[in-house]
């Protein structure tokens, strides 16, 4: 082979690797980034407050074609519009919440006609709600999340595995984010 | 200039993949998790989940809730559900199949503890655009709440949150005497 019929080949070679590139990368790249999004974007699009994220369940939003899809795409039906809804995978110190590890939520009750807690793993959801947590004198409530048994309000996780936690919010009494008490989520022990 | 072409065009392939993915994805999986939660239940029927299958579909309800569902499907005509709830908080939503919700309605909006919602077709444009009178309106206004959907098929629920089983099992006895059903010549 002459270097002139050499040269041509590597250019054909080049160009067909651009469009091989074009024509699977792009694809490729368009569906990864849209389960890493309807996967993730619930914990990274709303507003942050003090750890805790509000998923965006307002029609016709941008974000909310995510937070729905969030719910969708594990086959569950995406929480009604009047309920606000805060999730969040850390505690307050940054680690990742895992069932092997004891976690207290502390925190005064939010003003909504009912309001739950739970926690959402490979296993299932546990959760406790406003009709059925115990309070203690000063109106707060602690609730302890762990795979082992522990006194008081207890949400019994599973095996060793991560979980997000949800706070669900229905018919909140007023608008004003301040007024909303967001819980305290420290880490006990492993 | 070449490369630049390739590389808008592995843009917008990107692109496309990314919102086709997101709009159409999540609805198929919602339609086959809905079906298969709701297997055993038949169509325009009324029934009272068991707490691990509300769970499983609605991660908002503890399996301490009570939930009354109703899988419908319009296609055949209107459907009515006739829903009894005992005194408490609750709430009804009307979802499609693609995971839209259309409607909502809580106790203290209804103010009652029966209600009757209709739930049938929205007129297509062309129906629209020949409705002489609006016949089809006056004809169920006897009925409560009218919902006018744009897919025939779908989900409506009454939640009703509970913090112990006894009055649990005192609601779960008044909710079993709701009804979904399709109207004959609907």
């Amino acid at each position: 082979m002459t270097r002139a019929g050499s040269h041509r080949g590597g250019v054909v070679m080049h160009r067909f690797a651009l469009v091989l590139a074009a024509l699977l990368l792009g694809p490729f790249a368009g569906w990864l980034s849209a389960r890493v999004m309807l996967d993730r974007s619930v914990l990274t699009m709303g507003a942050n407050v003090g750890g805790w994220r509000e998923v965006t369940n307002a029609p016709d939003t941008f974000a909310a074609t995510y937070s729905s899809g969030y719910f969708m795409t594990r086959g569950q039906l995406p929480p009604p519009q009047h309920v606000r809804l805060f999730m969040r995978l850390r505690d307050d110190a940054g680690n990742t919440l895992r069932s092997d590890c004891a976690t207290q939520i502390e925190g005064l009750p939010p003003q909504g006609r009912w309001w739950q807690i739970g926690a959402d793993s490979r296993s299932g959801t546990r959760s406790i709600g406003s009709g059925s947590i115990v309070r203690e004198a000063d109106g707060a409530y602690i609730v302890t999340l762990w795979n082992m048994v522990s006194p008081g309000n207890w949400l019994a996780l599973g095996e060793a595995e991560d979980y997000s936690l949800r706070l669900y919010v229905h018919d909140q009494a007023t608008e004003d984010d301040g007024n909303l008490p967001l819980p305290r989520v420290k880490r006990l022990g492993c | 200039m070449r490369v630049m072409f390739w590389l808008i065009t592995g843009l917008l392939l990107a692109l496309t993949t990314h919102l086709a993915y997101v709009l159409f994805m999540p609805r198929t999986q919602f339609s086959e998790g809905i079906a298969l939660a709701l297997a055993s239940q038949k169509e325009n029927s009324f029934n009272i989940l068991t707490p691990s299958a509300q769970t499983k579909l609605m991660p908002f309800a503890s399996g301490m809730d009570l939930v009354g569902v109703c899988k419908f499907d319009i296609s055949g005509g209107t459907v009515n559900l006739s829903v009894e709830v005992s005194q408490g908080y609750w709430v009804f939503a009307v979802y499609t199949m693609s995971g839209q919700q259309v409607y909502a309605l809580n106790d203290k909006q209804a103010d009652a503890q029966r209600f009757k919602v209709s739930l049938s077709r929205s007129a297509t444009f062309i129906e629209q655009v020949s409705d002489s009178g609006g016949q089809a309106d006056t004809a169920t206004t006897d009925i409560g709440w009218q919902v006018k959907l744009s897919e025939p098929k779908g989900v409506a629920f009454l939640w009703m949150p509970h913090g112990d089983n006894l009055r649990r099992a005192e609601a779960e006895r008044v909710l079993s005497k709701s009804t979904c059903a399709a109207v004959k010549g609907g």
